[in-house]
């Protein structure tokens, strides 16, 4: 029982983790414009999951000055 | 910051803030919700998907509202703040033409009667048309309305990430309605256009363009998200083909016909920036380098190891067509690894010379604009 209470997390955690390999990306292609590079395709059993999480306390912060995103230069 | 533009939050407190609107009159607003929570999971790494995307969410559960910002003066603290219509399923997309508000709600498109200046709405909506929404693996309705204002566009994503539900569930996903704004009928003008989350018209031409997200699990740098003009008639090669004709493996049986027909989108964004706001400059716009051209929200990546997306660009355009490459518009929505927040949906207006940028993770309106 024990033993089976253990083997789920710990599972969990493997495929979180093997989740987390690989997936990095060329930044020598150009990925924009009309004719973007297609490299060549990269199937894997779990595919690369990463995504940012949030700062904590940033739900609902009021206002918040740090998070303020950042303009260009101004348009000449 | 760089000299040349001040950023303030315009409002905040808001619950799951996803596309606006600016009226006539200047109000602005905001569809507050989040739906596609009945989509069940297939396979054991769309509960990792799932876990892995939910991380990078805010904890507030959509408001399923939509919310009118007055800011008369234009001093960027708004004087009014009201709930303008609410118990609404999922609203995304919004429109309004010549005394009525659409609101496309994850399983229909409703139409309320208003009028620019009314601070609340009371009145019940009347569906024009029901929405395809079993499943709903993508929920978001993207709306428009035409340039002469006869017709509404809506934008429907595919049921799955590329047919791994049975082409079955797809009838009427991945597409582009043009509904008729007076009877509700509908017709479809672009398949095979996997998820459309904005729609909008390009000024100098009338044209509809949208922004696409593509396909996932080929690799950190395939397949591009998209800007494109939606063209009647045009297949864009979901879920047999991305890019044109370039096959994808996974789509099976292969349907080399419908693949003969594909079409290049126009423009590339980049992979997995998940570009999910759209508007034009217009009358102008910030004037210089930005004077003509699209503001690209992206909500960011979940699923490669670098982020990528989680800032504004802006796409110039000359003559109704993108003219060169993209310009990071607003950043710093990532620092040390961490999101400090996710932009949805652009709204430029010309009136006041001011960009909104909706913020889905600090639920705040973003306002930026020239000065400071």
């Amino acid at each position: 029982m024990i033993r089976r209470l253990l083997a789920a997390p710990a599972a969990s955690a493997l495929v979180l983790a093997l989740a987390a390999c690989g997936g990095s990306s060329d930044p020598s292609l150009n990925q924009t414009g009309a004719q973007p590079d297609l490299p060549r395709q990269d199937q894997t059993l779990i595919p690369p999951m990463k995504v940012s999480p949030p700062v904590p306390g940033t739900a609902n912060c009021r206002p918040c000055p740090p998070a303020s995103p950042s303009p260009p230069s101004p348009p000449t | 910051m760089p000299a040349g533009f001040t950023v303030t939050p315009f409002a905040t407190d808001l619950k799951i803030p996803r596309q606006m609107l600016v009226l006539p009159n200047g109000d602005v607003l905001v569809a507050e919700g989040s739906g596609g929570k009945e989509a069940p999971k297939l396979r054991p790494k769309d509960v990792i998907a799932g876990v892995i995307k939910a991380r990078g969410k805010s904890s507030v559960k959509g408001g399923d509202r939509i919310t009118l910002l007055r800011d008369a003066d234009n001093d960027g603290r708004p004087e009014l703040r009201a709930v303008l219509v609410q118990n609404l399923n999922a609203p995304y997309g919004l429109a309004y033409v010549d005394g009525a508000l659409y609101v496309a709600e994850q399983d229909a498109l409703t139409r309320f009667p208003f009028q620019p200046g009314q601070t609340g709405i009371s009145a019940p909506g009347q569906r024009v048309t029901d929405l395809p929404s079993h499943i709903n693996h993508h929920w978001t309705k993207a709306l428009t309305a035409s340039a002469d204002g006869r017709f509404l566009y809506v934008g429907i994503g595919s049921n799955s990430n590329v047919g791994e539900r049975g082409m079955e569930v797809e009838q009427d996903r991945a597409v582009v309605w043009e509904v008729d704004r007076q009877t509700g009928a509908h017709r479809t003008i672009a398949e095979g256009i996997r998820n459309p989350t904005a729609l909008a018209v390009e000024p100098a031409t009338n044209l509809l363009w949208s922004v696409v997200n593509e396909r996932d699990e080929l690799g950190p740098q395939l397949v591009p998200d998209y800007l494109t003009q939606v063209r009647d008639g045009a297949f864009y090669g979901w879920p047999y083909s991305y890019w044109g004709q370039t096959t994808d493996p996974r789509a099976h049986p292969q349907k080399p016909d419908l693949v003969a027909r594909a079409i290049r989108p126009d423009y590339a964004l980049g992979s997995h920036v998940a570009a999910l706001g759209l508007d034009f400059a217009r009358g102008g716009g910030f004037g210089g380098a930005f004077s003509t051209g699209a503001f690209v929200g992206m909500h960011g990546s979940w699923n490669r190891q670098d982020p990528s997306g989680y800032k504004v660009v802006f796409v110039p355009f000359a003559n109704g067509r993108p003219s060169g490459p993209p310009v990071d518009f607003a950043t710093g929505f990532l620092k040390d690894g961490k999101a400090r927040g996710r932009p949805v949906g652009v709204a430029f207006d010309p009136a006041k010379r001011v960009l909104l940028v909706a913020d889905d993770v600090s639920n705040t309106v973003w306002r930026i604009a020239p000065g400071g």
